[in-house]
């Protein structure tokens, strides 16, 4: 008979599984939340991820203001030559792109299923180079016809006729907030649909600028008299409260798990006591302590295996049911758990199975 | 000598009256491949003795050492290992396991230790103490005296080279009682072990085996 199932005969008749649930309930609530908090915190890096190698570097968005003056003496809000130069004159300044927004409309349907009447809506595109996109998602780009994971459909017409295209959502960007097109794309179909002789209006710039000398370009925005891009300050507090929340979330479940972790420890010392005569027996007879500690380790190991896959799991399973619902309305999320999810959760169930093992190890 | 005991200023604690002949409170060896016998009556400090020597009593004064090695602060560990190799041990309540056969329990070790059981005559001592029929029987179905002779045959299933018996025919009657005599003894003189026996009974004594006073 192998030592684990005399083990098993001899120490598990002093076990009540029924004891045992609150503090696996407890490691599996808490095991789930970290997993959790730490998913959705990769999730959300991923589509708001920062720019590499942009360190002291700021990108300020400027517009003209809008007032009724300006509104009615027309075309007065598109920046002029003088304005850029005057804009790239300044030492901080290392780099000026502007918008070039659509002259055609822009129709974009949603398809909400069969059951459902869909969403429609008119559209502003804008182009601005690559090197000013923060997060330039890979599949960044379009082709003419092409239907690659189609999400919604496009309908653009201009003066000179209509073209359909489909579209979907390949990225998000922190900088830049608003709908962003390829350059060559929204340069080939303003001409196709709506050619001009006109020069471009240059309606928005972005400016890149040594972050520490910005000053000169405030003081430059505010003798103009123009507006900068104030709404990003609001998806940094967004942000920031995002990830409040997923650390709260995040130490709930340590916290959760380390009450379990007691609810479980003291259940095994029970269960220890309980078994104390067949214990100090086999010390007796002369069997090695490490077979009993071992079986309790083991026994435990194997719970917390058990509790780790079941809420990868689950995690999984959640993640692919909000993607999928997401990805109805253009959202792209990479399908599968982070790695580093399932390292967190092991990470945490090893410390506290570290801790029981060697509470255990103290059994004489 | 090797694998003796050597008792030095040993004495239970808290003190009691103390026989000024008996093994307490002065330098006394046990040595290995001798008979020991102590019998005096119930609540003399007989099983006290067999706890000291196996390291699970630890209230007492004095130094205890093993082939040359002091244990007053040995460890967990280092006892168990000196029981696994050394001393066998038929402690007074058996310590057997109810919920395992005879079988079981005479090969316990077998899970846990190199030890085979296949190599020792369970069978030939088995039927020598008459209880050869009960090998698959649960040891909770066992009379006290079946129980203390499973308990003698566990005791003999591996090597040691101290045998310690306390009390170990309490129950027996006096033919299975001569059996279990001359099979512990015929063992331990092959092996060259040392014996130590406990008894309440004056009719246990043995002229051949050293008197320890107690």
């Amino acid at each position: 008979m192998s030592s684990k199932r005399i083990l098993h005969k001899l120490l598990s008749k002093t076990q009540n599984p029924k004891q045992l649930i609150g503090g696996i309930a407890g490691t599996f609530i808490g095991v789930l939340l970290l997993s959790l908090a730490v998913q959705i915190y990769f999730e959300y890096k991923s589509l708001f991820k920062e720019p590499k190698n942009d360190f002291g570097k700021q990108y300020i968005i400027i517009n003209k203001k809008i007032s009724a003056l300006n509104t009615l003496s027309g075309g007065i809000s598109a920046f002029s030559a003088d304005d850029i130069e005057d804009i790239k004159k300044l030492p901080s300044v290392q780099n000026v792109g502007s918008f070039t927004a659509n002259r055609f409309n822009v129709l974009a349907e949603l398809s909400m299923g069969n059951y459902s009447p869909g969403i429609r809506t008119e559209l502003f595109f804008e182009a601005v180079d690559d090197r000013f996109i923060d997060n330039l998602p890979e599949d960044w780009g379009w082709k003419d016809n092409t239907i690659k994971m189609a999400r919604f459909k496009l309908r653009l017409t201009g003066g000179t006729g209509l073209k359909e295209y489909s579209g979907r959502v390949v990225g998000y960007s922190q900088r830049l907030n608003s709908v962003l097109v390829p350059k060559n794309f929204m340069d080939i179909t303003n001409n196709a649909l709506s050619p001009t002789t006109e020069k471009e209006k240059k309606g928005r710039l972005i400016v890149e600028i040594d972050q520490s000398k910005s000053g000169e370009l405030y003081k430059l925005i505010k003798e103009k008299n123009w507006e900068t891009n104030e709404s990003r300050l609001m998806t940094s507090k967004f942000a920031f409260l995002l990830e409040m929340i997923l650390v709260a979330v995040g130490i709930l479940g340590i916290v959760i798990l380390f009450l379990a972790f007691f609810s479980t420890i003291l259940y095994v010392l029970l269960s220890i006591n309980k078994a104390k005569y067949e214990i100090d027996t086999l010390l007796l007879l002369g069997v090695p302590r490490k077979h009993i500690i071992n079986w309790y380790s083991v026994n435990i190991g194997i719970i917390y295996t058990v509790i780790i896959v079941t809420s990868s799991a689950l995690v999984w399973f959640i993640k692919s049911m909000v993607a999928d619902y997401l990805g109805k309305f253009g959202f792209n999320i990479t399908a599968g758990i982070n790695p580093l999810t399932i390292i967190s959760a092991v990470a945490a169930l090893f410390v506290v199975w570290l801790i029981q093992y060697l509470s255990i190890r103290k059994l004489n | 000598m090797e694998d003796s005991f050597i008792l030095n200023q040993v004495k239970p604690n808290p003190i009691r009256i103390i026989n000024p002949e008996s093994v307490w409170n002065q330098q006394i060896e046990l040595e290995c491949g001798k008979f020991y016998q102590v019998i005096s009556p119930s609540g003399s400090g007989k099983s006290t003795l067999i706890g000291i020597l196996n390291g699970y009593r630890k209230d007492f004064e004095g130094e205890i050492s093993f082939n040359g090695k002091p244990l007053k602060n040995a460890g967990v560990d280092e006892w168990v290992s000196i029981r696994n190799q050394k001393i066998s041990t038929v402690y007074q309540d058996l310590k057997l396991f109810d919920e395992l056969t005879m079988q079981e329990n005479i090969g316990i070790l077998d899970s846990f230790t190199p030890h085979k059981t296949e190599e020792f005559p369970i069978g030939e001592w088995s039927s020598k103490l008459k209880i050869e029929e009960k090998m698959d029987t649960k040891a909770r179905f066992l009379s006290y005296g079946q129980k203390q002779r499973v308990a003698i045959i566990r005791a003999l299933n591996r090597n040691f080279r101290w045998l310690m018996l306390d009390e170990p025919f309490s129950h027996l009657d006096s033919e299975n009682m001569e059996a279990a005599r001359l099979l512990i003894t015929e063992e331990c003189r092959r092996r060259n072990a040392g014996l130590i026996i406990t008894g309440l009974d004056k009719r246990l004594v043995q002229n051949d085996f050293i008197s320890l006073i107690i």
